[in-house]
């Protein structure tokens, strides 16, 4: 079992994603803003990081870099969630220091063998 | 190029090289003549000078013979009137000065009469008297007095009265005063005169007193004139062993002849003073030509020179040159039709100045207009991208919700679900996953349309990607029982947007995959030179021929029969407008019923979109 924190202000999704990490026998920390996820990353230490990048107030570029700034180590898995409408955003979130990216809408089918790679 | 020379310079070159050309040439055929008029002109003079001494000394001499032949004749002189004779001999003392003894004997030799003071002798010894009596009529040759030192010449005659000599008469005649008039005559500086008898003797000759023995005999001119000629020779070497020209005149009547020769240097120096005349007189012409072919040049240059100072200026654009030249000429017309031409350029100019203004003018408003229709366009762009955006997230939004649960449901995470609604909920996610395909090549479109699209350049492996979009395949292959092979280097790098290039090889295979029912599909990469080529070859429908032209047109979608067939219709529309932007290129071949190549070359080193 692995704490896993999903940054993402879509209920839906937070939904989505929760269930999905649960069912997989994960536990998930919610949070709906960047300033929320990043108090929660640096506080609870989850081993994966699932950052929305359109957020309101700062967005997910932003909270990646107060994470990897905060951390000694610069350890915890931070895997972006992009959008296919923003061309670049992947580009944008590897330089921000995310490890990775998980195009949405995200696939029920190969969501968890993802997610898997970075655990 | 031809080195520039001035005008004036040419027409003053070709000016006095035909004046030289033409002075020298009349200078010396001029001297020719000359030299011709020269001689002749001595020879004509000479030819007169020997003719006018022969006269004389034929008066002299040849008269003389005669006169005495009368007198022997002479009824008083057969008497032997002593009184007549002395009469007579008087007579012919005063009449020929040159006779200086003149006698008459008897028979015997006793002298009868006699000019003169002296005792009268007896002759009778003397040979020219034994001659006489004989009745031989003796001219002697000119010799020079023993006793006197002249030359003279005896003759002496008899005196025959009934075919019998009664006495005999001698005369003594003194040459010297023809000698000293002959050299007293005038023949130039350096010239001569000789008289010359019928038996070669020098009578007289300017120079006997300085030469004492003259060798005539060779000389061919006394050789001519003894012969009885009259004439002319120039070139031969006289008596004084010069080179001379020889005027020669017989004294027909006593058989002599004249001869007067002038040296050759002499006359070539009146030639040569003849011919430095010329010479002078010739550069005197050419500098005057020289000087009168400078002033016409310059008189017809100054005009060509304004005129062609003129048109250089308005060449560099000064178009206020105006030339003053009023010849009334070819200049003149010429200069006449510049100044039209410059005016009537300076005006078409002002005009065009005066056009280009309004253009500018209408440039200017019609770019104000632009400009507000531009910002306008910018606007509604900006509007539409806007649009997009929202209108995407606002879409894929719920999308993403509808296919993330219908497929939680599928997998059976919230329960059990029996086959029927397996089936409708399959239906649900394969609609919602058409559905924001769809979106997301409007979005592509919209966006590449809009030139916005980021594309990203960094070096990828060809294969590796073409293995990976091979595997994704391979779940949708294994469905329809088709072979899905991959032929690759090991390695096949290239630099370029590897998102992109990916997105037109799913479009190349999920094409091939929908529309082939049997057989295979291959993708095959090449490398060449410069490019690497992706080629996607299936065993499907094919395209006809006349459907090829809509394959890679935007929501079109060529029918096929008794088959409905997932798609946008936007697929190779989009890939196309990626490959210009990749600057790649696509190539399609296909054969009806037998399946289709889709071929996407791309360059190994992005360079610029050729879009």
């Amino acid at each position: 079992m692995k704490r896993i924190l999903v940054i993402e202000d879509n209920e839906t999704n937070i939904y989505l994603i929760g269930f999905i990490l649960r069912k997989n026998g994960h536990e998930v920390i919610e949070a709906r803003t960047g300033e929320e996820g990043v108090e929660l990353a640096i506080k609870d230490k989850p081993d994966l990081v699932l950052m929305d990048i359109q957020l309101p107030g700062i967005d997910g570029l932003e909270a990646t870099k107060r994470i990897r700034e905060s951390e000694a180590d610069g350890t915890i898995p931070i895997i972006a969630l992009t959008s296919y409408a923003m061309t670049g955003d992947r580009e944008k979130a590897l330089k921000a220091g995310c490890t990775g990216y998980i195009e949405k809408p995200i696939n029920p089918d190969t969501f968890m063998n993802e997610i898997e790679k970075y655990l | 190029m031809m080195k520039f020379m001035k005008i004036s310079y040419q027409i003053l070159l070709v000016f006095v090289v035909v004046i030289i050309i033409c002075l020298g040439v009349s200078g010396w055929f001029l001297l020719q003549i000359s030299e011709n008029i020269i001689i002749n002109k001595i020879s004509d003079g000479d030819t007169q000078l020997a003719q006018r001494v022969g006269q004389e000394v034929k008066v002299e001499i040849a008269n003389i013979e005669p006169v005495l032949k009368l007198l022997t004749n002479s009824q008083g002189w057969r008497q032997m009137d002593r009184t007549a004779i002395k009469n007579d001999l008087g007579l012919v003392k005063n009449n020929f000065p040159d006779i200086t003894e003149i006698y008459v004997a008897d028979i015997e030799g006793n002298q009868i009469a006699k000019t003169g003071t002296e005792k009268l002798e007896n002759v009778s010894k003397i040979w020219a008297f034994q001659l006489a009596k004989g009745g031989e009529e003796i001219i002697s040759n000119i010799f020079l007095d023993p006793q006197t030192s002249k030359p003279i010449q005896i003759t002496t005659l008899p005196i025959i009265e009934n075919s019998k000599v009664v006495g005999v008469l001698s005369a003594e005649i003194d040459f010297r005063r023809i000698m000293f008039s002959v050299k007293d005559i005038d023949v130039g500086k350096n010239g001569s005169l000789l008289v010359v008898a019928s038996n070669g003797r020098v009578i007289a000759h300017t120079y006997m007193e300085q030469l004492s023995d003259l060798d005539i005999s060779k000389s061919p001119a006394v050789k001519a004139v003894l012969s009885g000629q009259k004439g002319v020779m120039k070139g031969y070497v006289d008596e004084l062993g010069r080179e001379v020209l020889g005027s020669y005149m017989p004294i027909w009547e006593l058989g002599w002849g004249i001869v007067v020769q002038r040296p050759l240097t002499d006359i070539n120096t009146e030639v040569e003073q003849l011919g430095n005349t010329i010479f002078v007189a010739t550069i005197i012409s050419v500098l005057l030509a020289i000087l009168v072919g400078w002033l016409m040049s310059i008189k017809i240059s100054k005009p060509i020179n304004l005129l062609a100072n003129a048109s250089e200026k308005v060449a560099q654009g000064d178009l206020h040159t105006l030339v003053n030249v009023k010849s009334s000429n070819e200049i003149g017309v010429l200069a006449s039709s510049f100044n039209q031409m410059v005016v009537s350029l300076r005006k078409s100019r002002n005009e065009l100045k005066q056009w280009g203004k309004e253009m500018e003018k209408r440039v200017e408003k019609r770019t104000e207009e632009l400009e507000h229709v531009n910002l306008k366009l910018q606007e509604l762009d900006r509007l539409k991208s806007m649009f997009i955006a929202s209108m995407s997230h606002e879409l894929r939004t719920p999308l993403n919700s509808i296919i993330g649960f219908t497929g939680i449901i599928l997998q059976g995470m919230s329960g059990e679900i029996n086959s029927e609604q397996e089936k409708q909920l399959t239906l649900v996610k394969n609609s919602a996953s058409h559905l924001l395909d769809l979106i997301n090549d409007v979005i592509d479109i919209s966006k590449i349309e809009a030139g916005k699209v980021e594309i990203v350049i960094e070096e990828f492996d060809l294969s590796v990607l073409a293995q990976e979009i091979k595997d994704s395949f391979t779940v949708a292959v294994d469905k329809k029982g088709l072979e899905l092979s991959l032929h690759t280097p090991p390695t096949l790098i290239i630099k370029n947007d590897e998102r992109r290039t990916k997105q037109i090889l799913v479009n190349f295979i999920s094409n091939a995959v929908k529309f082939t029912d049997r057989g295979g599909i291959e993708i095959k990469l090449v490398k060449k030179d410069k490019t690497a080529e992706i080629s996607v070859r299936d065993t499907g429908l094919g395209v006809k021929k006349e459907d090829m032209n809509k394959l890679f047109k935007d929501f079109s979608r060529i029918p096929i029969k008794d088959r409905t067939i997932e798609g946008t219709g936007l697929g190779l529309y989009l890939s196309k407008k990626i490959a210009d932007l990749l600057g790649g290129e696509i190539k399609a071949e296909s054969e009806f019923g037998k399946g289709s190549v889709f071929t996407l070359i791309l360059p190994l080193k992005y360079k610029e979109a050729k879009v």
